[in-house]
Order: structure tokens, then C-alpha cells, then sequence
């Protein structure tokens, strides 16, 4: 095609295209030789490029896995990883609102897989009274021997010991001092029992824990599940919670929507922790605003540094275009010579990214110690693992890649008026 | 050789090149730009949160019965007698306000809640959130005033309203229980929820009269500048020797320790956005050097020190700095101007209220910060061109020629 004659303007453009195709493959070989010819300032480049990405995948990566290693604790603490309730017991949490039938639950769930332990709470309201004193506090019946094992709550600096048999309590130490309680008083617990019956309970206190969470050391207590049934007129197999502990908050996302059915619903942690969710979010949004800063001035950089290149070059380019080469063949083999430099970056960013997170999931990041009081707060673990973040793969490269792009052709553009003589020229 | 010469040289240098530098000096302004808004953003949140801390009840410093933060029972109260309150640093104290802030019990026809009870006087409250929430129906006329007023949320989960009577339990002066109905004068409404759902006033006389006890269980004072807070404390600790004095730091250790923290977030910032802008300016500063090495070694060949070609070097690199942080600042205060002074993050509430911050975020520029930006911008200029000088000494002028 291309002998036809280029006189006619109309088949101009018909006839470079073959032209383009044949071309290409050696300019991606021009293309890599230039980039390896300025060493320097090509690894200039990609180090600004490598830590944009850099900056977006590893710290995605550790907040990443702070958040699940703060999702996990959190719902070890108290709350499980999924809740399966009365439908409208999360909005209206009244005693009526119980569901039956919780050991065959309990079966059912327990057997399927990514599942750890599941137990059974009921819950109230309730005046707690020691001596002269009261303070409203929430009652928990619990299902002790399986809490003991997966309820971190039951080992937090704890004072005595946690619930082992029938007639026993398990407080917090705000809620102890409140009363002026200790170890081995006794605890009258008065509440509201189910059509508005008078629900009373004695216990022995037998330990207190504190947790640093300021809401969960001063009102809760913890009583045995069947003394709850009894106290609270509820039947043997009636409760208001199942919680769930699965091996992993990941499982837990996948078992949560299998476990819900008419008449039970079932929350995963989202709707546990939902001021979680929301601080995950805000996170989000504050490293995106700040990656895309931080490729705005790499950027900036890249077109810099393609003008030097630019500049640099101008009589070769003159020369190029002397013995026949087109102004765009220059611009695509500046995109080209842009995209290698990118890939090199990405390479880089990814590589220190894929061997930092691959070293520290290993081994952990202790939190440092003086943090201690705030983590607490935040139900933060003691050592954080950060989980490589696929999310911030897919945001990262593309800005990236587009972002080369553009700031190689912005002073490329020039070349589109370039004429062989004046580029010749300037080389004198 | 001069440095007047040397500073001549830089700039003829960075003129030469226009396009280039104008690239790089905007890297620079943005970079500067966007450290200077995140600092604005961070200072709004770090002084909002001590704003809220301060404006919660605790004042700049409190004081109270020793033993009462491990037990605060009406047991832990202490007298005060008329015209009690100290005339020291009259001119640094912007308000004193004496409460009784005692655990309770509240029940409406549907619920029941733990509450903290606290008998105020209004006309000391000037300097609590009190004075700036929002209210549905009436705030508290006087100390003696026998009705209360409660939170919104507290009102949403007790499912009542104005009008409505209240009954509350609390624990008297010899330790037994008393219980009494209340007609709730108002609701307030304030900046998140955390206070809304736990504290409950009325009148401190009133609630004097409940327990059966003429005192009160806490005294605060608010400064009319945080800077005041050490020699206040000193004189309160003389002044209130019998009691505990207590900064609001020492009260609420999970603020101020958010209040310190703050202070690292700017600098890890800075450094975050100065290290992506950092290849960039190395970048120009070694080509602008490859470009002269005819020029640096015929200048070596007539005399000049391997000194000054490193001056020369860094006075480019620092002039470049200097013109984008110039550029940089002034279009952030421009932008500061022209931003609303509040930042409404609600949409994000909850999450900032479980760690006690505002949904509202007051933007904050300090001339401090803006003075440390220049001078940490500066340091990081005369670093980046550290490689690019070294670069320029080695040029030897005999090859320079050569070539």
C-alpha cells in the first residue's frame, strides 16, 4: 500500500498506518535503549513513580490489615464475628424479642465450615445493687464455658476469676468500684422480666476485668445463661443472641449471608462495628486524596523530566525526521519510552510493597508501647499484620500508567509543529 | 569568589531554563500547598478536640475530693462557702463553675438508663458546652430550679420529650437511695452523641436538696488562654491544698494523647509529600549540571573553588525552593480566605464521635506552621542538592574542555 503515491493528500493517512505497524516493534527497542542511555535520570524518574506507588499500596496494606486485626480483636472482645437475632432485636432490644430453639442453631452452625465456636447470650437491662448501692448496668447471661474460651473480655487484667458454675457473676472494674463491691460480695441484680414480671437474681462476684473501653468496664455484668433463663422467665432454649466466631474476619464475610434466615437475622461485623466501617472509610478517603497529591507532584516531575528530554534530544529528532521519520512516530516512541520508565517504577513500588507486606505479615508489627492507653480505646492488637491490598493495586497502577502518559505528551506535543531543519539546527 | 557572584550565577542559571523551572516550581507551590491545607485540616481537628475536652465539663483544670475519680459518690463531696472562688490570676480566668456530678439511675414509662446526674448553676455555665448546644424547650433558669434537662439522644432512647416527667434513683448523703420525679425543661442537642447519652442536670441546690448534703463534687475553671494552664495549676494546687487539682490532659488521658499525636501527623505529612517531590528536584538539579559541565569546568580552569561550584549548586536548588514556597503559601492562605471556616464532616459523624472528635472541623492556619514549612522546605532543598553538587565537583576541568 504504501507505493501509492503520497501526493494525493486524501491517501496520506491510509498509507502511514502500515507504516506505524511495522515501525512499532523497533520502536519499543529505541525506546529501551534511550531510557538506558540517561540511567540516571531515568531511575530518578521511576524512584518518584516507585514511591507513589509505593505510598499508596504499602500504607493501603498496613491500614488494611490494622483495620481487620482491629475488627478481629474487637469482635473477640464481646461482640463476635457474626450475630444471628430476633429480626427487629438490633432496632427494639426488648426481652420479648428472644429466639427458641438455640441449641439446634447452635448444632446447625457449628458444624458448617470456617467456623470456630458459637454461643448463646440473652440479654437486659437491669439495677444492680450492692449494700446501699445501685447503678443500672447491662445483664449478659452467658454460656461461660464457651466464652471462657473464645471471649478475650475473660482474661482482661482480671481480678479473681472468670464464671465456672451456677450462682456466680463476672464485672467490670468500674462498674465494682461504683458499687463498692469486691471480690466474693454479693450482687442483687433487679430487672424487668418478660410481660413486665419482676426478674431478681442474687451472685457472687467472682471477678472483675478491666478492658480500657471506659463503656464496657462500667455497666455490664455477666451471670451464667441458665440463671438469666430463670430470673427473666425465658425458656431453656430461648436467648437473644448467637454469636458466632468464625476462624477469620474473612470466612466470617463469606458464612454471615448463609446464616440468616426467615425469622433469624443475621449481622456481620459491619453492622457490629459500624463506627468501624466508617473509620475504614474516612482512612480511605484520607490516603486517595493523599496518593493523589503525591502523583500530582510526580507527575509534575515526569513532564519535567521528558522536557529535559526533549530539549536534549531535539537534534537527534531533527535528524530522525530528515532521513524520514513523522513527528507523531517521535511522539509515540516518547509514549512508549514514558510507559517503559512507568512500568519500571510500578516494578519497583510493587517489588518493596510485595516484600515489605511479605516480611511483616510474618512476623507482625509490635504497636509501639507508650501508644498503649489509645490502641486499647481503639481495640487495637498488640501486633499488627499488614494484608496486602488488591484495592489499592488497581487505583495505584492506572493513575499511574495514565498519569506517564500524559506528562510525556504534554511536552511532546511540540514535536507536532518540529521541523527537520530548525531541530538540526539548534544543535549548534 | 563573592557570594553575591555565586547567588548571581544560580539565578541567571534557573532563568535560563523558564519552562523547566516553571515545572518544577510548580511541583513545589502544590506540594507546598498540600501540606499547608492537611495542616490546616489537622490543627482544626487537634484544637476542636481540646475545644470539646475543655467545654465537656472538665474546664482547663479541675478539682476534686481525693478518691472521688475512683468513687464518685455525693460521699466524696466538699463544702464550698459564698464567694468561694479564689481571686488568684483574676485576669487569666475566663469562668469558674462549682458542680455536683454523681451516678444515677433514670426510668421513663419504657426504659431505664445509667446516667451521670449533675446539679449545675446556669449562670456559672458560660464556659461548658451548655452554654452553646441547642435546645428543645428551655435551658435552666437558677441553681434551685427543679427540673432537668437531657440530651436528645437520651430523649430518643427513653422515648420522651419535653413536658414529660422523669424519675431518677441516686444514692443521698448517708447512703441510701433516693428516688424523685423530674419534668424535663429541655433537650439539648450538641456536636455528637457521646455526652447526650450520659449526662443529665438540673439545679445544683435542687440536687443539694436530694441527697441531703450542702456540697458539691467538683470546681472548674476555664483560662482565657490554654498558655495560662501551669501557673494556674500551681496556684490551684496551693489554693485547693486539700483537694485534687487536675488538668483536662490528666482527666482525659485518650485527648490529649490525640492532641500530641497530632503534632507527628504534620511532619509525617511533610515528609510524605516532600520525599514524592524530592526525585523530581534532584532530577532538574543534576541535568541543569550535566547541561553546564563546558561551562563549570572552564569556570574550575579560571580559578574557581570546588567550594564555590557546591555553593553555586545549593543557592540554585534553595532559590528554587525558596520562589515555591513563596508560590505555594500564598496561594494556601489565598485558598484558606476563601474556604468556609467550617468543615461539616457529618456525613463521617459516627466515626469521629467514637473516638470523642467533632463532626465540625474549624480550619486553622498558624503563622508558626507556616514558618516551619519554609524552614523544613529550605532544609530539604539544600539536601536535595547535596547529589547534584557533588555531581558538579567532580567534573574535572581538563575533560570538561575536551569534550
Amino acid at each position: 500500500m504504501s507505493d501509492i503515491s503520497l501526493t494525493d493528500g486524501t491517501l496520506t493517512a491510509v498509507a502511514i498506518r502500515p507504516d506505524i505497524k511495522r515501525a512499532t516493534p523497533e520502536l519499543w527497542g529505541v525506546a529501551w535503549r534511550n531510557i538506558t542511555r540517561t540511567k540516571r535520570r531515568t531511575w530518578l524518574t521511576a524512584c518518584g513513580i516507585a514511591f507513589a506507588i509505593l505510598m499508596m499500596t504499602f500504607v493501603r496494606s498496613l491500614q488494611v490489615g490494622a483495620f481487620i486485626g482491629a475488627v478481629d480483636n474487637s469482635a473477640r472482645i464481646m461482640l463476635g464475628h457474626i450475630q444471628l437475632q430476633h429480626p427487629v432485636y438490633e432496632d427494639d432490644p426488648a426481652i420479648e424479642n428472644s429466639i427458641h430453639g438455640i441449641n439446634d442453631i447452635i448444632a446447625d452452625v457449628e458444624s458448617r465450615p470456617g467456623v470456630e465456636i458459637v454461643s448463646a447470650r440473652a440479654q437486659s437491662f437491669a439495677l444492680t445493687s450492692s449494700g446501699e448501692r445501685s447503678f443500672g448496668a447491662q445483664i449478659i447471661g452467658v454460656q461461660y464455658e464457651k466464652e471462657a474460651v473464645w471471649s478475650s473480655l475473660t482474661r482482661m487484667q482480671v481480678d479473681g476469676r472468670y464464671i465456672e458454675g451456677p450462682g456466680e457473676a463476672f464485672i467490670g472494674s468500674a462498674l465494682a468500684r461504683n458499687l463498692g463491691i469486691t471480690i466474693g460480695d454479693e450482687l442483687v441484680i433487679l430487672g424487668t422480666a418478660v410481660e413486665g414480671g419482676v426478674a431478681a437474681l442474687v451472685a457472687d462476684v467472682v471477678g472483675t476485668y478491666t478492658s480500657g473501653q471506659p463503656e464496657l468496664d462500667r455497666a455490664i455484668v455477666q451471670v451464667p445463661l441458665q440463671d438469666f433463663q430463670v430470673a427473666w422467665t425465658l425458656a431453656p432454649d430461648e436467648a437473644h443472641t448467637v454469636i458466632v466466631i468464625a476462624e477469620s474476619v474473612a470466612d466470617s464475610e463469606e458464612l454471615a449471608p448463609q446464616l440468616g434466615r426467615a425469622g433469624l437475622r443475621s449481622l456481620n461485623w459491619r453492622d457490629l462495628q459500624p463506627e468501624m466501617v466508617q473509620m475504614m472509610e474516612m482512612k480511605l478517603i484520607g490516603t486517595y486524596v493523599l496518593f493523589i497529591l503525591v502523583a500530582i507532584i510526580v507527575i509534575f516531575s515526569v513532564v519535567n523530566s521528558f522536557m529535559m528530554i526533549i530539549f536534549e534530544r531535539t537534534p537527534e529528532f531533527g535528524m530522525l525526521m530528515a532521513v524520514g521519520m513523522r513527528p507523531h512516530h517521535i511522539i509515540i516512541q516518547l509514549q512508549i519510552e514514558a510507559l517503559l520508565v512507568c512500568i519500571l517504577g510500578i516494578i519497583l513500588g510493587l517489588g518493596i510493597t510485595a516484600v515489605g507486606v511479605g516480611i511483616l505479615s510474618e512476623t507482625g508489627i509490635a504497636l509501639p508501647a507508650q501508644a498503649g492507653e489509645l490502641l486499647k480505646s481503639m481495640a487495637m492488637p498488640e501486633r499488627m499484620y499488614p494484608v496486602f491490598s488488591f484495592g489499592a493495586l488497581f487505583i495505584a497502577v492506572p493513575v499511574m500508567v495514565l498519569g506517564t502518559q500524559l506528562a510525556a505528551l504534554i511536552p511532546g506535543l511540540r514535536l507536532r509543529h518540529m521541523h527537520a531543519v530548525d531541530a538540526l539546527r539548534s544543535a549548534e | 569568589m563573592p557570594i553575591t557572584l555565586l547567588a548571581q550565577l544560580s539565578l541567571r542559571n534557573i532563568v535560563r531554563h523558564r519552562r523547566r523551572n516553571l515545572m518544577l516550581l510548580m511541583a513545589i507551590a502544590v506540594a507546598v500547598l498540600t501540606v499547608l491545607m492537611a495542616n490546616t485540616v489537622i490543627r482544626g481537628m487537634q484544637y476542636d478536640l481540646r475545644e470539646q475536652t475543655v467545654s465537656n465539663l472538665n474546664g482547663h483544670i479541675k478539682v476534686h475530693a481525693p478518691g472521688y475519680l475512683d468513687d464518685p459518690s455525693i460521699a466524696r463531696g466538699f463544702e464550698l462557702a459564698a464567694g468561694w472562688e479564689p481571686k488568684i490570676n483574676v485576669s487569666e480566668v475566663e469562668g469558674w463553675a462549682a458542680r455536683i456530678r454523681i451516678p444515677a439511675v433514670i426510668m421513663s414509662e419504657r426504659e431505664t438508663r445509667g446516667i451521670q446526674f449533675v446539679g449545675i448553676d446556669p449562670a456559672q455555665e458560660s464556659i461548658s458546652f451548655l452554654s452553646k448546644a441547642h435546645y428543645d424547650g428551655q435551658p435552666l433558669n437558677t441553681s434551685s430550679d427543679r427540673r432537668i434537662i437531657i440530651g436528645k439522644e437520651m430523649a430518643d432512647q427513653l422515648e420522651t420529650q419535653v413536658g414529660r416527667r422523669l424519675v431518677i434513683i441516686t444514692q443521698g448523703s448517708d447512703g441510701l437511695n433516693r428516688e424523685a420525679g423530674f419534668r424535663i425543661a429541655g433537650v439539648y442537642d450538641t456536636e455528637g452523641t457521646a455526652i447526650e447519652k450520659i449526662f443529665v442536670f438540673t439545679g445544683v441546690t435542687a440536687l443539694q436538696n436530694m441527697v441531703d448534703a450542702i456540697v458539691v463534687t467538683e470546681v472548674s475553671v476555664r483560662l482565657v488562654d490554654d498558655a495560662f494552664q501551669l501557673s494556674m495549676l500551681d496556684s490551684l494546687l496551693r489554693f485547693f491544698a486539700d483537694l485534687e487539682v487536675k488538668t483536662w490532659q490528666q482527666l482525659e488521658p485518650l485527648a490529649a494523647a490525640f492532641f500530641l499525636f497530632a503534632e507527628s501527623a504534620i511532619y509525617l505529612y511533610f515528609f510524605i509529600i516532600m520525599t514524592a517531590l524530592i526525585f523530581g528536584l534532584v532530577n532538574t538539579l543534576v541535568t541543569s549540571v550535566m547541561e553546564r559541565v563546558h561551562e563549570l569546568g572552564m569556570l574550575r580552569a579560571v580559578g574557581m573553588r570546588p567550594g564555590a561550584v557546591v555553593m553555586q549548586v545549593v543557592i540554585e536548588s534553595t532559590f528554587i525552593m525558596m520562589i515555591g514556597v513563596a508560590l505555594g503559601l500564598t496561594l494556601g492562605w489565598l485558598i484558606f480566605q476563601l474556604l468556609p471556616p467550617v468543615l461539616d464532616l457529618s456525613s463521617f459523624s459516627e466515626g469521629f464521635e467514637k473516638f470523642g472528635m467533632p463532626a465540625k472541623i474549624h480550619l486553622r492556619l498558624h503563622v508558626s506552621d507556616m514558618v516551619l514549612i519554609t524552614v523544613m522546605s529550605m532544609v530539604f532543598g539544600v539536601l536535595a542538592s547535596l547529589y547534584p553538587a557533588k555531581r558538579a565537583v567532580k567534573i574535572s576541568p581538563l575533560e570538561a574542555l575536551r569534550l
